[in-house]
């Protein structure tokens, strides 16, 4: 089964770097570092899902 | 100064009062909810870092308000007005409603609304209302990821730790200090609005130049404005953003606390006129989330991000409405 914590924090990474091409240039980077920061943030939520079934 | 002048800046600061009543509370509702302050001493605290924050800060967010919003040619004294009593009757409406909406975007509709009955919707300014528009969403998501982060960092730092009240007692200190720079980031962000509006009604009625920064007695005056108001306490939102999000403890609100701090510090700093109450809330989500999805009662969430999304159209409409009476009667 998907982790839903992990899908949510995908949706966010999404949301963030959809804004990436209409924010200023200025403040691009913003959008780009939290959307990484989701991505990592779904990878160790799925991560931590599965250890916790696995138990 | 014009007897008009002196009506809109009143307005100006009823409106910053009124803010300091509706978003301040959000600066005490993670100390009020996990019992580190009175609600009593927990507001004298807030006001106190609500009107010192001037020292702290420039100005970046005033000038934003005051030269991005709308075209500096079309602002005038009814235009501001008309923008207040949008902002100030939405604020009214959703406090009434015990909705944490934000202050701010409710002006930046309600100047816009005025702007565009004035002359219509070519004077608003779009790379400016861009920037806005971007960090209505990405100020809660900051705010939530590093509420989620410092979480996460606590829980590291402290899990070998056995005594648990010890631990809880360090924390409940540790929040006035995160209690306090949120204060200040919201005292930064929130008051500098009402400076932008002081100013812009200052240019269009030419007593300051288009280039001119903000007056000291501008700054002090929203400073006061917004502390007095946060001395006079918003305790139905306090509820809502304090346990009705998700139950906090002592930890939990020192995270939340300094995760949008953080947020609003860089804000201010970059001239970017945020809600206190999205950054909070997403904050709140964040700490929530760092336990579980399910610790964070969606619905109170998402009837929050209802209210965000009418925020900027619902101010607009009413002071578009208003600016249009007014024209009515003059």
């Amino acid at each position: 089964m998907v982790d839903r914590r992990a899908g949510v924090f995908l949706v966010f990474a999404g949301m963030c770097i959809a804004l990436a091409p209409v924010a200023e240039p200025e403040f691009r980077w913003v959008c780009v570092t939290f959307a990484a920061i989701y991505v990592l943030l779904s990878v160790a939520s799925a991560l931590d899902a599965r250890s916790r079934s696995r138990r | 100064m014009e007897l008009g002048v002196v009506i809109v800046i009143l307005v100006a600061l009823a409106f910053d009062f009124v803010n300091g009543f509706h978003d301040a509370a959000n600066s005490i509702a993670t100390v009020v909810s996990t019992h580190v302050l009175t609600p009593r001493l927990a507001v004298a605290w807030a006001a106190f870092f609500n009107f010192v924050a001037f020292l702290v800060f420039g100005t970046h967010v005033a000038n934003t308000i005051a030269k991005d919003v709308v075209v500096q040619d079309v602002l005038s004294i009814g235009v501001v007005f008309a923008g207040l009593i949008g902002a100030i009757a939405w604020d009214l409406i959703t406090f009434y409603l015990g909705l944490p909406t934000s202050s701010s975007h409710a002006l930046v509709g309600g100047i816009s609304g005025a702007a565009i009955a004035k002359a219509g919707g070519h004077v608003l300014v779009e790379s400016g209302l861009r920037k806005i528009g971007v960090f209505i969403v990405l100020s809660p998501l900051v705010g939530l990821a590093l509420g989620l982060l410092i979480t996460v960092l606590i829980s590291w730092l402290f899990h070998r730790v056995r005594n648990v009240d010890r631990l809880n007692r360090g924390f409940r200190r540790g929040q006035l200090v995160s209690a306090a720079a949120f204060s200040l980031g919201h005292g930064a962000n929130d008051a500098q609005k009402t400076m932008g509006i002081i100013l812009a009604v200052l240019i269009a009625s030419n007593h300051v130049p288009k280039t001119s920064s903000v007056p000291l007695w501008v700054v002090l005056a929203a400073h006061t404005a917004i502390g007095l108001g946060t001395l006079s306490g918003g305790w139905r939102i306090v509820k809502t953003m304090g346990s009705k999000i998700t139950r906090l403890q002592p930890a939990g609100g020192v995270a939340a606390e300094t995760a949008a701090a953080a947020t609003l510090f860089f804000t201010s700093r970059a001239g970017i006129p945020v809600s206190t109450t999205h950054t909070i809330t997403g904050a709140i989500v964040g700490v929530g989330a760092a336990h579980r999805l399910s610790a964070v009662r969606w619905g109170v969430a998402g009837r929050v991000v209802w209210a965000w999304v009418l925020t900027i159209p619902g101010a607009l409409a009413i002071s578009y409405a208003t600016f249009q009476l007014m024209k009515v009667f003059t």
